[in-house]
């Protein structure tokens, strides 16, 4: 069911990242994420280079911070289009991976390069999900209109319950850091879970038509 | 009777305890240093007796810490080769200066023997070994740490040597083997024989340049009047200051990065064609975002990573005088990501830092530094053949197959190179010499020689008595 609405979902995805706002939060995203390369990448030789540090934490939230926009509004959208935008959102979280990439040659960190590229499509998938789930109860209580303020509130809150319990499950600050083998199981679930439903939509959508 | 039978059994009781001590107290005894005289900020000897104990190994854990930075544990692991019998096993172990020395031997699973050494022993002023029936003529003389020691339990390793001022045999004791006595001098330490030491024919062979002063490599014989702890002192070369001054002269540095700007260019790029990708639309568009998305993967991987994430450089120093010398090898490591570092050699570290030396068939010296840190690690010193003399001219002569480079003599001239079984040239201009070789140079007895052979350096010492 999934791989048949696939291409059409690709589809519409560059068609997202073509025109309209995405392409401007996208260019927001690199800029910032460069931005911050710039500023931590040593300014001579012989200093530590602690850049991936920086950029990797950065990185990280802001792509969660734009997934979790992004999923607050897409229950409101027909399945084809909040599909399209699931896919152009994860898209636009893997063009930051070079970035990232260049800092961690650079730092040469413990944590093995892999994980953000394993990390960064699940986790902007399940913070996709966890947004869909924050707007529906945003929505109920009739608190859109604090959705900007919503966003980051729920990336604080991750950070703090994951400080609390002592783990990396949640929250993508620690866990652009470390490798966390619950972190990504957790969000590849909800994003599987977030996968299912939305096809589901679709489906039953096509079947009434 | 059953009053007897209870005293028996209080006494039994009391006795147990002190019987099972005796048990213990025979599985195994260590001794570090030279009879239990340990000294700080040296290789010290170790002789494990172990009497009907399995294999295992023996752990010392040395805390070098402070109260600003905590526990800093420097281990030595010594595999025990057990069985049964007693067996003897020696080697030589680095001490730092303790804040508590514990050691422990396990064996089968258990620790079979256990002890500790105090704080207070963590003396670092060198020892006066003394071989002789009548020890106590020397301590008085030398005022400093002297030990009674029999001529068998002497090593015939220079690293054993390293924190001895003076070795004095008399002959009433008996006389070392000639490798000990050999080891000793190339350590640095100042052998004193007494006349009556000279008619054995272990001495004999080792006087062929006569009486008074035989220097061999960073020390030498004695035969004379015999010296008091200030001349003892000014004889000993100090090696430490040397090797400080030498390790302090190389070390690696930082690998070189790409520029900011360079960084800030490629990225700019980068998001503009992704963003022109993106424009692009479609399948080309697609297309474009992945070969864009691998070919700025692959650059950013391969640009600025260094060539490998723990740089390792060895250098050696040899001081020398005649064809015997005393070499130790430097390691610098420079590791960027944080984690264990080492060297699979016996070697200590020249700062307190983590580590842990693992001795045996393949030995290691392994140090966990945070990322991005640089550290040296020193082998334990021994006797390796001079590659630099000094001739009957006072003129430095190549003794080995090694073209030598940077040619200098302390207060007098120096040359390019010096190549071995041609005649040494006319001297060139010394030039502006680098501080740090400078400050190295300045240590060395005037009239002495050093020389570079690649990243290592070679001294002969001037040989003549230095008190």
């Amino acid at each position: 069911m999934v791989n048949a609405h696939l291409p059409m979902a690709i589809d519409g995805s560059l068609e997202r990242l073509r025109t309209g706002d995405l392409p401007q939060y996208g260019l927001l995203l690199l800029a910032s994420v460069t931005v911050v390369l710039v500023a931590t990448w040593p300014a001579r030789a012989g200093l530590a280079n602690e850049s991936w540090y920086a950029v990797s934490q950065a990185r990280s939230v802001l792509v969660a911070l734009l997934a979790l926009g992004y999923g607050m509004g897409l229950a409101t959208e027909a399945p084809r289009r909040a599909a399209s935008t699931a896919l152009a959102v994860i898209l636009l979280a893997v063009s930051t991976l070079p970035l990232e990439l260049f800092a961690h040659a650079g730092s040469a960190p413990a944590t093995p390069a892999w994980w953000a590229w394993a990390a960064t499509p699940v986790a902007a998938a399940g913070h996709m999900v966890f947004g869909v789930l924050l707007g529906a109860v945003a929505r109920r209580l009739r608190l859109m209109v604090l959705a900007p303020l919503l966003v980051p509130a729920f990336v604080a809150g991750t950070v703090m319950v994951d400080v609390r319990l002592g783990v990396t499950l949640l929250n993508p600050l620690t866990a652009a850091l470390q490798v966390s083998a619950g972190y990504l199981a957790l969000h590849a679930a909800v994003a599987l879970f977030g996968a299912v439903l939305l096809a589901w939509r679709w489906r039953r959508l096509e079947v009434r038509a | 009777m059953i009053g007897r039978l209870l005293l028996g059994a209080v006494v039994a009781g009391l006795l147990w305890p002190v019987a099972q001590a005796q048990v213990g107290g025979r599985l195994a005894e260590v001794e570090i240093g030279f009879r239990g005289v340990p000294v700080a900020e040296a290789w010290n000897p170790l002789r494990v007796t172990v009497r009907d104990v399995g294999s295992g190994n023996l752990t010392l854990v040395a805390d070098q810490g402070n109260l600003r930075d905590g526990e800093i544990p420097w281990t030595t692991v010594l595999p025990i080769a057990g069985g049964a019998g007693i067996r003897v096993i020696e080697a030589d172990v680095y001490l730092p200066s303790w804040r508590s020395l514990v050691w422990s031997l396990e064996a089968g699973g258990a620790i079979v023997a256990s002890g500790a050494l105090p704080r207070e022993a963590a003396d670092r002023r060198r020892v006066d070994l003394v071989v002789s029936a009548r020890p106590g003529s020397v301590a008085e003389r030398l005022a400093g740490r002297v030990v009674d020691v029999p001529p068998s339990l002497l090593p015939a390793r220079a690293a054993a040597y390293d924190g001895v001022r003076s070795l004095w045999i008399d002959g009433s004791a008996g006389i070392p083997a000639a490798a000990a006595i050999t080891a000793a001098g190339v350590a640095g330490a100042v052998v004193v024989l007494s006349d009556a030491a000279l008619s054995d024919p272990v001495v004999a062979p080792l006087l062929a340049q006569g009486l008074g002063w035989t220097p061999i490599a960073a020390g030498g014989w004695w035969v004379g009047a015999a010296p008091d702890g200030p001349a003892l002192a000014s004889a000993r070369v100090d090696l430490s200051a040397y090797l400080a001054a030498f390790a302090g002269a190389g070390g690696l540095a930082l690998p070189r990065t790409v520029s900011s700007s360079a960084v800030a260019v490629a990225a700019s790029i980068y998001v503009l064609l992704v963003v022109l990708a993106w424009r692009a639309g479609g399948v080309p568009g697609l297309l474009t975002w992945g070969v864009l998305l691998l070919g700025a993967s692959s650059l950013a991987w391969s640009a600025p990573r260094p060539a490998s994430p723990t740089l390792v450089e060895t250098r050696a120093l040899q001081v020398s005088v005649g064809d015997l010398a005393w070499r130790t090898e430097v390691h610098d490591l420079l590791t960027l990501p944080a984690g264990e570092v080492g060297v699979a050699r016996v070697a200590r570290p020249a700062a307190a830092v983590v580590g842990r030396l693992s001795l045996g068939a393949v030995p290691s010296t392994a140090l966990s530094l945070p990322r991005w840190r640089g550290t040296t690690l020193v082998e334990a010193p021994r006797a390796a053949a001079a590659v630099l003399g000094i001739d009957g001219d006072g003129l430095p002569a190549a003794l080995g197959d090694r073209v030598l480079t940077d040619v200098r003599i302390v207060g007098g001239g120096s040359w390019a190179e010096l190549v071995p079984g041609r005649a040494l040239g006319a001297p060139r201009d010394s030039g502006t010499r680098d501080p740090l070789v400078a400050a190295f140079e300045e240590l060395l007895p005037a009239g002495s020689v050093w020389a570079r052979d690649g990243r290592d350096w070679h001294v002969a010492l001037a040989p003549g008595v230095r008190w």
